[in-house]
């Protein structure tokens, strides 16, 4: 096996489940995150010489596949739809036997509110949390100020907590 | 920093290790109890988000990464048939053209050989050696040819190759300009034979060792150097 060949599979390793979790809360269809995935990973094989620092593939694998997805954007205009309970299920799998019900309705309730957030809010969030990108990072990736980053993350979350809490998790009234 | 700061700062970055953020959580009661509500949401968020992978992923992509690594080995290798076979075909052609020229000009009628010779070494017809008797005599002896005295001024005088063997090549000073003589060995001419082209004329002589030619620019008084020749030059006929 080549060393080239050797790199490509630790990344494949390494990287891949974390792209497909990516993919799929990003354009929330599995068929399409797979296929975003796949293609992602024969991009980086084409361009693998370009990596200069191992440390940062991931950031970079993650750079190709939101190139790939805004070029399948460029190329058909899929209808955005709001994710309804059995859209929801498909992707997690919630519907597993073995999940607790408590924990089951709770995840529901985290996954509709994500599905219901729009991508401005709800990129930011993937890059952040699944990512592991700083502010500045994902500032970078989305070509915006990361003082943006700052609201748009401040904003998601809240969006995210108002699903199941009552309370605003800021502007509550006990605070000083 | 106060609570809405330290709120604000938390929910934009729940796992922020700032020193400022950590000191306020311990003094604040309200929001430390804030924070332990916000890691459990942030867990809750990192589990939804980790959905599981489909099973066999990193096969699939391997799997379509080598059938596309070995269409472009393929590819990559017709490539280079391809390259291999037109510079075979090239070379081949070169060959066979190059083989054909030489075909044609080595069995060519004496007479075109002379001519073709002349042309081809035209820079030695202006040459101006001034040649001396003895280095005369080292060119023309191997062929039985001895010189007892220049036949006319010498300006270049050197062996050279011909079509059966090694020949001499003389240009001679003319009254028109300068006079070629080849002498030939091996060559077989039952007389004399005129040559001509659009710039030279003259003609070949039958020898004991083969062949004379005496060639000059059209209107040149060959007959005098050939007398020259014979008057000087033993065996040179």
């Amino acid at each position: 096996m080549t060393p080239r060949q050797i790199q490509f599979e630790a990344l494949v390793n390494a990287y891949s489940k974390d792209l497909y979790r990516y993919a799929v809360w990003l354009c929330r269809s599995p068929e399409v995150a797979e296929d975003l995935v796949q293609e992602t990973f024969m991009r980086a094989w084409k361009a693998l010489d370009s990596l200069q620092d191992p440390g940062s593939a991931k950031q970079w694998l993650i750079t190709i596949l939101r190139r790939e997805n805004l070029r399948r954007f460029s190329r058909v205009q899929p209808e955005v739809q709001s994710l309804d309970e059995m859209d929801v299920e498909r992707i997690t799998g919630l519907d597993d036997e073995f999940v607790q019900h408590d924990d089951h309705s709770q995840n529901l309730g985290m996954e509709q509110a994500l599905a219901s957030l729009s991508l401005e809010y709800r990129e930011p969030l993937l890059l952040q949390v699944l990512g592991g990108y700083s502010c500045e990072e994902i500032a970078q990736q989305l070509d915006i100020k990361p003082g943006a980053v700052m609201t748009r993350l401040f904003r998601a979350r809240q969006k995210l907590r108002k699903c199941f809490e009552d309370e605003d998790i800021v502007t509550d009234s006990k605070v000083k | 920093m106060n609570c809405l700061e330290y709120r604000r700062l938390m929910t934009i970055e729940p796992g922020s290790r700032d020193p400022e953020l950590l000191e306020h959580a311990g003094k604040c009661a309200a929001c430390a109890t804030f924070n332990a509500r916000l890691q459990r949401f942030e867990h809750n968020l990192g589990q939804t988000l980790a959905v599981e992978a489909p099973e066999g992923l990193e096969s699939r992509i391997l799997l379509r990464q080598s059938v596309k690594a070995s269409r472009a080995r393929r590819a990559w290798n017709q490539r280079i048939y391809a390259v291999a076979a037109t510079m075979l075909l090239t070379v081949g052609v070169v060959s066979g053209w190059m083989l054909t020229k030489y075909t044609q000009r080595v069995q060519a009628p004496l007479d075109q050989l002379v001519l073709n010779h002349i042309h081809d070494e035209e820079g030695h017809l202006h040459e101006r050696n001034d040649v001396q008797l003895a280095e005369l005599n080292q060119v023309v002896n191997r062929f039985g040819v001895r010189a007892d005295a220049l036949p006319a001024q010498v300006n270049f005088a050197h062996p050279c190759p011909m079509r059966k063997d090694k020949g001499a090549h003389l240009v001679l000073a003319g009254k028109q300009g300068p006079v070629t003589v080849l002498i030939i060995p091996g060559e077989q001419v039952r007389e004399r034979t005129a040559v001509r082209d659009e710039r030279f004329e003259g003609y070949i002589l039958p020898t004991r060792y083969g062949a004379l030619a005496i060639i000059g620019e059209h209107g040149e008084q060959l007959e005098e150097i050939q007398r020259a020749l014979v008057t000087t030059m033993r065996n040179v006929t």
